[in-house]
């Protein structure tokens, strides 16, 4: 898993882009799999070689200990990545975060009460999860995706962690990441003091000036230097270069260094070339500012130095509608279907409804 | 002729249910229906009185009940390896303590009367069965737990950034809205706990806390008299603290 203590740029270079064309999170719709931070903090592949998908009759899906079975076959990993969020929806960029995608999202689930079902039975799957795993794995890895901290209440996100912190040990384990997704400012410091106390210790902050919720370029150093002041370990950055931002970027890119973000991840939404002639990836200035302030590209020698290899082997189970989960042998995915997912937890089952054999390359 | 039983009660009683107790609307029964008030009566053990001194728990025994304050001022503290104790928040009625220790299996802290006091014990077990027939009541619990965490960090950040003036009038501001919130005065009101234990709270030392209150005396903005608080300008005091990261402590000064 990376480690962070090395500052590192992550340049989204064609050896990683090229396996991954066809391959797009329900979640972050554009964004390649390794601008993902779930993904490329826990021991990505270098390349997913996709085998064909497996039909879950194959699996045994009638109970959950298929997965214990991938699990054995995967090395018996004892470490446990955990990613969260909430279902994937493809709202208009441009009105992310507004109160009527707000109170769209919360009319999906027919009214507020709903939302609080889905968290229910996120736990649900968390708890059947557990009965799942053998006793002695333990939680390395937590994520909150940007979406859920933003639309979930404060009492929400408290249930959500008293619940992970209830099923499985390592929570509280100083090595372990638990880390939160930031898309758009907090409406208050309080959610900060919340995240902190709850035990996040490693914040992502994302795409900064995409949208017009978004944090705002000039203010990215003042949110990084106050998430530091709140007790947060580590703050990473995602540059999210859409050719707007490419021109504005370099203004504030010194400001931004300043302030000494961990990790910068640089990614490109959508899998063309810029539309904009002589636009090179990335913008050789921050690239160039980047490197003098002696970021580290993350290329395979970082990731052969960080030991990444065939027998780091964890699992890494997406929980909620939708969620995407690995393991180096297998990849499967959680039903879309809202209803479905609720039958399938209500039966005692993971709500798992496609799954996918892989032959990974890893480092 | 049908005769009604006529249910008597001295408003002095310490058992009255959760149905007459002047804290429900700030307590556990906010997030109950009337009808469910009942069922949670049950599992509440109401009415245990403390002496100024007693300890309602204890640091690292086992963890089975939080409590709610019904009457008087509880504080909690935590005791070194080395014998030093630290004050870790002061509870007023209508406030729960235990919250912190939830997901453990030991008390975090312990927690002590400031005066004589009385608690209602909530048996967390049993209210986690009851919580999950009543989704507002775990909905509450949830929200009352996660407000205990943002005040903890929140104090956390005041300690380690602010000015002894700002910590004063920080916990000063604190006690207002809780009183208020109890449709008490805001501005008159008496301190729950000795300077010894502001101090303590605050990180800093009690002549400091002297001095910090005689120079807000000296600047209209308090009277003070013993423990006896009188706060002549409560927006004088809101504007010292300037720091953007206790922009929520200038508005509802919510530390614990």
């Amino acid at each position: 898993m990376y480690s962070g203590d090395q500052r590192t740029l992550y340049l989204d270079e064609a050896v990683h882009r090229k396996a991954f064309r066809d391959i797009k999170a329900s979640s972050c719709a554009g964004l390649d799999i390794h601008a993902q931070w779930p993904f490329l903090l826990n021991t990505p592949p270098r390349t997913f070689l996709n085998g064909p998908e497996v039909p879950l009759s194959q699996l045994g899906t009638d109970n959950s200990h298929w997965l214990l079975k991938e699990c054995e076959r995967a090395d018996s990993p004892s470490n446990l990545a955990l990613s969260f969020q909430l279902p994937g929806w493809q709202p208009d960029s441009q009105n992310q975060y507004s109160r009527s995608q707000i109170q769209a999202l919360r009319s999906v689930y027919q009214s507020p009460s709903a939302l609080q079902r889905y968290i229910d039975y996120m736990v649900k799957e968390i708890q059947i999860l557990r009965r799942t795993l053998p006793d002695q794995i333990r939680l390395t890895y937590m994520h909150w995706n940007g979406d859920l901290v933003h639309f979930l209440s404060e009492s929400e996100l408290t249930q959500l962690m008293f619940f992970i912190n209830r099923s499985f040990v390592g929570i509280n384990d100083p090595a372990t990441m638990l880390v939160s997704e930031l898309d758009a400012p907090p409406k208050s410091n309080d959610l900060l003091a919340l995240l902190v106390g709850l035990g996040i210790n490693t914040i992502c902050i994302n795409d900064p000036g995409a949208t017009i919720y978004s944090f705002p370029l000039p203010d990215v150093k003042d949110w990084i230097n106050l998430v530091r002041d709140y007790g947060i370990n580590k703050v990473l950055l995602r540059l999210n270069l859409t050719d707007e931002l490419a021109d504005e970027l370099p203004l504030y890119i010194e400001d931004i260094i300043s302030a000494a973000p961990d990790a910068v991840l640089m990614a490109k939404t959508g899998s063309g070339p810029s539309a904009r002639e002589g636009f090179e990836f990335p913008p050789v200035t921050v690239k160039h500012a980047l490197l003098k302030a002696r970021y580290t590209p993350m290329t395979d020698s970082f990731y052969v130095a960080q030991g990444w290899n065939s027998t780091n082997s964890h699992l890494v189970k997406g929980i909620g509608l939708g969620a995407k989960s690995y393991t180096t042998a297998l990849e499967f995915y959680n039903t879309c279907g809202l209803t479905e997912y609720y039958q399938l937890l209500d039966a005692g089952k993971l709500p798992v409804n496609r799954a996918r054999k892989l032959i990974t390359e890893l480092y | 002729m049908d005769t009604k039983r006529i249910r008597t009660s001295s408003s002095f009683s310490i058992n009255h249910g959760c149905h007459e107790c002047s804290l429900s609307k700030l307590c556990i029964p906010i997030a109950v229906e009337a009808d469910d008030i009942d069922r949670l009566e049950e599992i509440i053990k109401q009415g245990r009185i403390l002496s100024r001194g007693d300890y309602i728990f204890e640091q690292q025994s086992a963890f089975k009940s939080c409590f709610a304050v019904r009457s008087g001022a509880i504080k909690t503290f935590t005791v070194s390896e080395d014998g030093e104790e630290q004050v870790t928040g002061f509870y007023l009625p209508g406030e729960m303590i235990g919250l912190d220790s939830v997901s453990m299996e030991e008390y975090s802290c312990s927690a002590v009367a400031l005066e004589r006091t009385t608690v209602c014990e909530i048996p967390l077990s049993k209210f986690e069965d009851l919580a999950t027939q009543i989704p507002k009541l775990q909905h509450h619990f949830f929200s009352l737990m996660s407000k205990e965490i943002q005040e903890s960090r929140q104090l956390t950040m005041l300690l380690s950034k602010n000015t002894a003036e700002e910590r004063i009038a920080s916990l000063l501001l604190s006690l207002s809205s809780r009183f208020r919130r109890r449709k008490l005065s805001d501005t008159e009101f008496k301190l729950p706990m000795p300077r010894s234990d502001i101090a303590n709270y605050l990180g800093l030392a009690v002549e400091t806390v002297s001095r910090v209150l005689t120079r807000f005396q000296q600047q209209n903005l308090i009277h003070v008299q013993g423990r006896d608080v009188k706060i002549n300008d409560l927006e004088g005091l809101q504007a010292m603290l300037k720091d953007v990261k206790c922009m929520d402590h200038k508005r509802s000064g919510s530390i614990a």
